[in-house]
């Protein structure tokens, strides 16, 4: 009962979140334009794109979904997805960066494990340290 | 009379023949290990860079005389545009801007292969055959498919005049640092192959033209910025970058070479990452080059491409030729670009460097996937879809946060060898930093996950470069220099380490404008004189119309008193305006910006009774990202200003290093 109250005093949240204007905006954001090459409908400057944005806006006000709005789209002005449908190519580029990452990692531990097996320099004595400490000092009073 | 447009095709031949004769010399003088026959070649492709910048004059001089005989002047000038942008009608079309890409691409050549320190002199054979083909390639498409002096059969009175959109103050300097950006480019494009042709395989290549990556990289990001606010001003939706493919066709060898440009510094300091070095400026060159592929090929449309023609079906067998033939000669000499040292461990400076490369070329084959997929699309279903901004976002805004944290955290780590608790160390006042400004933001009621980040990272790797600036300017301080000289005496002193200091911070100010895009607001309205409409904290009052005529638009203007909490703060003119040689009509926004946030409005159309399309933003923090770029400038300008490149030896560990490794 108390998840359910929850739930529905969130969805209630997330309807007074969204604002008809909002999910205009959204939808505009997601789809590409019909009417410039290449770019979405919110960023299309043209005068056609205005009127759609509007009808949008005006689908949005008459209770409709963001994505009812977009399949009402489609089926007048055909694919207007912004994002590619396959599953493969929306996830080759994150495949290609994860591939590169792993790749990287394995060929620098594998460098670096090689490192620490071979025998560890002579590390300074007390003697040692405070020289470098020294000429360290007369580098910066030089400096 | 003969005018000066007359000039421009034999200039252009002869232009072609020097560069036949250049090359030829230069590859002799290469086989042959004859430096004379080397500097015959240089000076032909000296003279080839002087008459393709006499055809380039003569395209302008033809310009600016109205000379319309020329099928290239009818087309992008008219009698009504003005001398600035009859000028910058030179790039403004797909002939010329080859052309200009041409006198750069020569002229580059001539200075870089007349100019070559002594200790690279050896390779300016096989650069100087580099270079003399790629400007023979794009001669010969200005002599055949793409001339720019084509005559019409009859003469019109008038040009079409230039794009209105073109019509941008931007537009005179915005393209002009791109191809800079993407020509400048080809000069250690040229002498990595050399270096692989010759051999001669030490640093040499890449410190005799750093000065030329570092002018191709700042020509290139400057561009790109000014690209962005060119799109801001002028394309009147509200934002900066759409992801469009020309806007992706620059930033792709942008992406390369800023992994370039960092890489390059392990093999300085370390011997390590030369197959990947050249490999890296290798695809820059090929991606800058496919970017002009991609804006002349007609096969993917944007708003700003050049469509017109069939140049584009040239480049690909020559993009083959350049990728398949350098990726070969690399693959030749695998042997003696064997790294000399190994990563020493996980935690090093190399490492983080590593992981910036691979998550900048990765970045880079995102945007080249998502430019190239609706081709790839079409080709295997038959179906042409588009790619937009949700893809590109969905994996740059992750890529961007990591790349921006290690950006604070690079700096930090030592080379070869770290303990974690010295970086432990040195990363609590950046890590306390970042952290409150996420309490701040979340406690001030923010939501927005990625605009915490951001902010956050932002606060990390700002305060991460100060400590490090503090720590440059500590010595100086102790010897009794105030903080400002002392800080200023540590820059001068390694002016390549605090101005890439100073262009990572313009990249925290324009992470900071990109991120306030979280928090934009828009509306969208049709307003009648005296009514209003509400955006963000802003009231727009429509006040009423204007109606002006210039020789080359009909201007109609919206008056919009801009109210905040009651008390008026601007008056905005946004307007809708007809240009008569085009038959277009174009939107001029109209901007009130702020540090804080720019109201930016634009009408759409006007109804005959004088209503107004209104569409009005709220965008946060904009100012930064412009702001941002001016930093990124001087730091530029500070890492250019500094004392030229020598080949440098293997270092001795840093004093942070010797700290580091103590038991």
């Amino acid at each position: 009962m108390k998840a359910r109250l929850v739930a529905v005093a969130l969805a209630s949240l997330l309807l007074v979140a969204a604002s008809p204007q909002d999910v205009a905006s959204d939808v505009a954001d997601e789809i590409m334009s019909p009417f410039c090459p290449g770019v979405t409908l919110h960023d299309c400057p043209s005068g056609e794109a205005d009127d759609l944005r509007r009808e949008i806006v005006t689908m949005a006000e008459r209770g409709m979904s963001k994505e009812e709005i977009i399949a009402a789209l489609e089926a007048e002005y055909g694919p207007l997805a912004a994002t590619p449908e396959s599953p493969f190519a929306r996830l080759l580029p994150w495949a290609a960066a994860l591939v590169g990452v792993i790749a990287a990692g394995l060929l620098a531990s594998r460098f670096a494990a090689r490192q620490r097996s071979r025998p560890a320099p002579p590390v300074l004595s007390p003697a040692q340290r405070a020289r470098v400490d020294e000429e360290l000092q007369r580098f910066r009073s030089e400096a | 009379m003969i005018s000066l447009a007359s000039f421009g095709r034999p200039s252009l031949i002869a232009a072609l023949l020097f560069a036949v004769a250049g090359t030829s010399l230069c590859v002799a003088g290469a086989v042959s290990r004859r430096a004379e026959r080397t500097q015959s070649g240089a000076r032909f492709l000296v003279s080839a860079a002087f008459f393709t910048g006499a055809a380039a004059l003569s395209l302008l001089g033809a310009l600016l005389a109205h000379d319309f005989s020329l099928d290239y002047v009818a087309r992008y000038t008219s009698r009504s545009l003005s001398v600035a942008y009859t000028f910058a009608a030179l790039w403004g079309g797909m002939e010329g801007s080859l052309l200009f890409w041409t006198v750069l691409l020569t002229t580059f050549a001539a200075i870089a292969l007349t100019r070559v320190p002594a200790a690279t002199a050896r390779l300016t054979g096989w650069a100087g055959a580099v270079l003399g083909v790629v400007a023979l390639f794009f001669l010969a498409l200005l002599a055949g498919p793409a001339d720019p002096f084509t005559r019409l059969g009859a003469v019109p009175p008038d040009g079409n005049g230039l794009n209105p959109l073109l019509q941008s103050p931007g537009m005179l300097i915005h393209p002009p640092l791109l191809y800079a950006g993407f020509v400048g480019f080809s000069i250690p494009f040229a002498f990595a192959l050399s270096a692989l042709l010759t051999g001669r395989l030490d640093d040499s290549w890449f410190t005799a033209t750093r000065r030329w990556t570092l002018l191709a990289w700042s020509s290139l990001s400057i561009g790109i910025v000014l690209g962005g606010a060119w799109a801001y001003t002028e394309l009147g939706w509200g934002g900066y970058w759409a992801w469009d493919p020309v806007e992706n066709a620059s930033f792709m060898p942008w992406l390369t070479a800023t992994a370039f440009l960092h890489s390059v510094v392990i093999q300085e300091k370390r011997r390590m990452f030369k197959v990947w070095n050249v490999v890296l400026i290798l695809l820059t060159y090929v991606l800058a080059v496919f970017g002009t592929f991609l804006t002349r090929s007609g096969i993917l449309s944007s708003i700003h491409t050049f469509t017109e023609g069939d140049t584009g079906k040239w480049f690909l067998p020559f993009l083959a030729v350049m990728l398949l033939g350098g990726l070969g000669v690399v693959a030749t000499r695998l042997d003696a670009l064997r790294s000399e040292n190994r990563f020493d461990s996980l935690l090093s400076r190399e490492s983080a460097f590593l992981l910036n490369n691979v998550l900048f070329v990765a970045a880079a084959f995102t945007v080249l996937w998502g430019t190239i997929f609706p081709i790839v699309n079409e080709a295997l279903t038959g179906v042409r879809v588009s790619v937009g901004p949700p893809f590109y976002n969905s994996v740059f805004i992750p890529l961007g946060l990591v790349l921006l944290a290690l950006t604070g955290l690079g700096p930090l780590v030592s080379w070869r060898r770290m303990r974690p608790g010295a970086l432990s160390g040195l990363v609590r006042l950046p890590a306390a930093a970042a952290a409150s400004v996420a309490l701040l933001l979340v406690a001030t009621g923010v939501r927005s996950a990625g605009a915490v980040a951001a902010f956050s990272l932002c606060a990390f790797t700002f305060t991460a470069i100060a400590a490090e600036f503090a720590r440059g300017g500590r010595v100086y301080r102790r010897a009794g220099a105030p903080w400002p000289q002392a800080v200023a005496a540590a820059t001068a002193r390694n002016r390549r380490r605090y101005g890439g200091y100073v262009v990572h911070l313009g990249v925290v100010l324009i992470v900071i404008g990109f991120a306030g895009a979280a928090f934009r607001v828009e509306r969208q309205d049709l307003l009648r004189i005296g009514e209003s409409m509400a955006v963000g904290e802003y009231t727009l009052v429509y006040r009423g119309v204007e109606t002006d005529t210039t020789p080359e638009k009909d201007i109609v203007q919206a008056n919009l008193l801009v109210e905040r909490e009651g008390e008026p703060v601007a008056m905005l003119r946004p307007q809708r305006n007809v240009h008569r040689a085009q038959r277009q009509a174009q939107s001029e926004v109209a901007i009130r910006t702020t540090p804080v946030d720019d109201l930016y409005v634009v009408v759409t159309s006007f109804d005959s009774d004088g209503a107004a399309a209104v569409r009005a933003f709220v965008n946060p923090l904009t100012w930064w990202i412009w702001a941002g770029a001016v930093v990124m400038a001087a730091g530029m300008a500070l890492i250019l200003g500094g004392r030229r490149a020598q080949p440098t030896v293997a270092p001795a560990p840093s004093v942070r290093e010797t700290v580091a490794v103590r038991p």
